[in-house]
């Protein structure tokens, strides 16, 4: 019985010591040697010369996360788009990202490599691959559940190359906290720090989240004009978005599909308007204003007009169109594969559905490419991204221009880059391996021009690339 | 004796040189004052609408008489769709002027003077001279009001007589190649007169290029002229239509290795238009179009051909000529009329929304499947369309679920539903290719006779 309430006693200790807050200094050297430089080349496509890259150095702030060198950094490092539901198309030109490095405060140096990327999260994962002396200090994140309005939490980031990298240990207080579409931190903006990526440790020095890009969020509302910039804040991701993503990294797969989970719908919101002219018993929902070909809407017999209202047992409260958004993270945290019970409307009557996600197919961004500098151009295979967006027929066959020199035979002829190519001197091109033997065969007879037949959005054209 | 002789022939080309120039002065004001007295001054007002207010602007122009009944040549891009138009004539005598019509595809109108407001009724008209006569480095002068400076005259030469411009930007000219010109235009100067040295009318004044100098370019007066008698006629062009686009015929005539091979390439045909429903396919050569034999070797003949297009007989069929893989055949085409209408605005003031008959623009831009619609050019801020989340740009296709086919239809639903005080419209819209649905709930409706 002693010994039973001496071991209580050194717990609720353990627990106290643990749970007392700590003086800044201290918990800037505890962290201090966690925070390492994410050092990488960004691979922008030359203009002038298919195939050929420049290389600009990028840094980052990475935080070691496990003692076997896994580093997590900002998903920006990574620019391609996963699949057709995430990233911003903002990746046009960029190659993959190359030659990974860790630096530490010590010096020390690391090879690494690039592992994956969580769009959603802001989050991508780096290894060090060089031999490790020892294990390394990591970071462990603490949930932040807890964390309120007014607490206060600490900032640890890297400066930049002006500062020599140098840490800077910032405090902050939590201004507010968003909780849709997903839960995050603002605080007062003061941003100095080299990246998004850094460090957030609350006073009792438990890790509890990291700093999030500055993107600019504005909507369209009519011509020239935004709503204002949110720039005031600096955003907090919270443990949760990428707990689980530190234990299971995503793997980057060139595989034909990607991990998130994809329903196949363009939609808006089920406004108050909406609801009370189409007399739709629910709180908000979403009407479905588009069905992507192949998709799993499109297989589940779901059409244009019906109004969701209920996915697996939870109301949709939508109501404006701005929060369509929260109902595709609903989509996309799922398991793609899983199947999702739904209850709609369909010309006033309730009806349900289970339906199966899919995972979301692969963009362009990823898609095989073929890269021919003495016609050009670069053609990449047709992934659905391009019919989705120029609402083509899942028929449509060919290879996408990504890239074209301006000076090269395909440049003259006025071949541009978005064009389809469906036939070379009118044999029709299946894929990036038909066309490649079709062209090799074509070139073969030193023919003076070859004529590409071509598909610009909905217009079919004629190019004629000169080989003089 | 020799050297007498030498300073004879020297004097002699001397006075020569001095009796070119004089005559060259001569020549200028002998054109200048045939056509200076009918350069006229043009000033419309037209409506615009920003952002669901009405606005009036002034707009600043030229243009020229060619008749004793007072039409007026002027550009579509000056005078187009205008509420009123005012004409300061060279005597400085301010006028008002009608718009008997125009035309956006050549950028051609034409209005008529109010002829009774003068203390004078008769009128000087310019002579219109034949454009296809016309030489590179043959002297105009541009008469106009650049920068609003009314009566001014510029001289330069043709610089080009068969400037293209592919069918994009505002130098859109399906239908005519420019003369270029360096006589200083600048924007005021549009709608004037270009004219040669006997004083007559060559070209109408219709671009200048920013940042750049001496860069002017003219539509030919032999176009103008068949616009201008079309609008009096019946205050539209009205152009057939059968839905393809074409290339010259020179790259494809090198890659079959056919040089005699006669024609114009086809290289879309556009969805259920008048040419697919007659089988012609993109890859066939056009060589022949009713009596037309056609022949583009060059991007420079393409406006002849789809002038030979435009001017088909509508609601007919037509036989083309084409070859197709070695082989010519005969296809009949019946043309349609031109699907687009281009009409002033319409304020549908209780719904917060302006809206437009449709353009080949949007109809590209919104990806539509069929020429049925409007669109909205404004959406008022705070107003019933702004709350419903409609946008500029957005096609209305059905309203209650009644099709909206053009701008006559919108307006009589739009009526309708005020006397009938329709409560809420629905609008099915087309955004970016994909069907939008929005609710309109139109403001209480105020009693037709309420206080003002």
């Amino acid at each position: 019985m002693k010994q039973f309430c001496q071991k209580i006693f050194l717990c609720l200790i353990a627990l106290t010591i643990a749970g007392m807050a700590q003086a800044p200094a201290e918990l800037f050297k505890q962290h201090r040697d966690k925070l390492g430089i994410v050092q990488y080349y960004k691979n922008v496509s030359s203009q002038s010369q298919i195939g050929s890259y420049i290389k600009i150095k990028q840094e980052r702030i990475g935080i070691l996360v496990s003692d076997d060198g896994l580093v997590m950094v900002n998903s920006d490092v990574y620019p391609l788009s996963l699949d057709i539901i995430s990233g911003d198309g903002g990746s046009f030109a960029s190659g993959e990202p190359s030659d990974f490095k860790v630096k530490f405060a010590n010096g020390k140096e690391y090879a690494a490599e690039f592992i994956g990327k969580d769009d959603e999260s802001q989050v991508a994962f780096v290894r060090i691959t060089d031999p490790l002396p020892k294990p390394l200090p990591f970071v462990s994140f603490a949930g932040s559940k807890d964390v309120d309005v007014g607490d206060t939490v600490f900032l640890l980031e890297l400066l930049g190359e002006n500062y020599n990298n140098e840490p800077i240990f910032t405090p902050m207080t939590i201004n507010a906290i968003v909780t849709k579409p997903r839960r995050k931190f603002l605080v007062k903006n003061g941003v100095v720090a080299m990246s998004a990526g850094g460090l957030v440790i609350t006073d009792k020095g438990e890790a509890i989240a990291i700093t999030l890009r500055n993107d600019y969020s504005y909507s369209f509302m009519s011509v020239g004009e935004f709503d204002e910039f949110q720039q005031v804040f600096m955003e907090l991701g919270p443990t949760e978005w990428f707990k689980e993503l530190i234990e299971n990294p995503p793997v980057l797969k060139k595989s034909i599909t990607s991990s998130k989970a994809w329903l196949g719908i363009g939609m808006q919101a089920l406004t108050e308007d909406l609801r009370e002219y189409w007399k739709i018993p629910a709180e908000g929902g979403v009407v479905v204003d588009r069905i992507f070909p192949d998709s799993p809407a499109a297989k589940s017999g779901l059409k244009v007009r019906d109004v969701l209202v209920k996915i697996n047992g939870e109301s949709l409260e939508i109501k404006r169109d701005e929060e369509t958004n929260r109902f595709r993270q609903m989509i996309t945290t799922q398991n793609p594969g899983e199947t999702m019970e739904v209850v709609y409307y369909r010309d006033g009557k309730k009806r349900e559905a289970d339906i199966k996600l899919q995972p979301a197919p692969r963009a362009i961004d990823l898609a095989e490419k073929l890269q021919m500098s003495n016609l050009g151009i670069e053609v990449r295979e047709l992934t659905r991204d391009i019919f989705y967006n120029y609402n083509l027929p899942l028929d449509v066959q060919g290879v996408y221009v990504y890239q074209v020199d301006r000076a090269s035979p395909a440049g003259l002829g006025g071949l541009g880059t978005g064009s389809i190519i469906t036939h070379v001197n009118g044999k029709a091109v299946k894929d990036l391996v038909s066309f490649e033997k079709t062209i090799e065969s074509v070139l073969a007879e030193k023919p003076k021009k070859i004529l590409f037949q071509v598909r610009l959005r909905r217009n079919t054209n004629f190019v004629f690339a000169e080989l003089k | 004796m020799k050297r007498v002789s030498v300073i004879v022939l020297l004097w002699s080309m001397c006075l020569m040189g001095q009796s070119d120039l004089v005559s060259l002065q001569g020549q200028i004001y002998g054109a200048r004052d045939k056509v200076l007295p009918a350069l006229v001054h043009v000033e419309p007002i037209k409506k615009i609408y920003n952002r669901g207010e009405e606005q009036r602007t002034l707009v600043t122009g030229s243009g020229v008489i060619f008749s004793p009944e007072g039409y007026v040549m002027t550009n579509d891009h000056v005078a187009g769709n205008a509420e009123k138009v005012w004409c300061t004539l060279s005597n400085k005598e301010r006028i008002t002027a009608t718009v008997v019509g125009s035309d956006p595809s050549t950028d051609i109108a034409v209005l008529k003077l109010n002829l009774d407001e003068l203390k004078d009724p008769s009128i000087i008209s310019a002579a219109l001279g034949n454009s296809d006569d016309l030489q590179v480095g043959q002297i105009v002068l541009a008469l106009g009001s650049p920068l609003g400076l009314s009566r001014s005259v510029s001289m330069g030469v043709v610089s080009s007589i068969d400037r293209y411009f592919p069918d994009r930007g505002s130098m859109i000219s399906p239908y005519n190649l420019w003369i270029q010109t360096d006589a200083a235009i600048n924007p005021g100067n549009s709608g004037g007169p270009l004219i040669d040295l006997t004083g007559k009318v060559i070209g109408i004044n219709a671009r200048a290029v920013f940042l750049a100098d001496n860069l002017g370019f003219a539509i030919p007066i032999n176009l103008a002229r068949s616009v201008s008698e079309e609008i009096i006629k019946g205050s539209t062009v009205q152009r057939a239509w059968i839905g393809m686009e074409l290339k010259p015929i020179k790259d494809f005539r090198e890659y079959v290795d056919k040089p005699d091979l006669k024609g114009a390439l086809v290289v879309h045909i556009e969805k259920n238009s008048p040419v697919e429903k007659a089988g012609l396919k993109a890859g066939d050569v056009v060589q022949r179009i009713g009596e037309d034999e056609i022949n583009a070797s060059f991007e420079e003949d393409l406006p002849a051909v789809r002038q030979v297009i435009a001017t088909l007989p509508i609601d007919e069929s037509v036989e083309f000529a084409i070859w197709r893989d070695g082989k010519s055949r005969k296809l009949k085409v019946k043309t349609i009329k031109e699907p687009f209408n281009d009409e002033p605005e319409y304020d549908a003031a209780e719904w917060g929304i302006v809206i437009k008959n449709l353009s080949w623009h949007i109809y590209r831009m919104q990806m539509l499947q069929d020429f049925d619609g409007i669109y909205v050019t404004s959406v008022k801020p705070g107003g019933p369309g702004e709350q419903a989340n409609i946008r500029n740009g957005d096609v209305i296709k059905k309203i209650n679920g009644t099709k909206v086919k053009d701008k006559k239809d919108l307006m009589r639903l739009y009526e309708a539903s005020l006397q009938k005080k329709t409560e809420p419209i629905f609008v099915e819209i087309i955004r970016q290719g994909h069907p939008y649905f929005a609710v309109i709930k139109q403001k209480t409706l105020k009693a037709k006779n309420a206080v003002k």
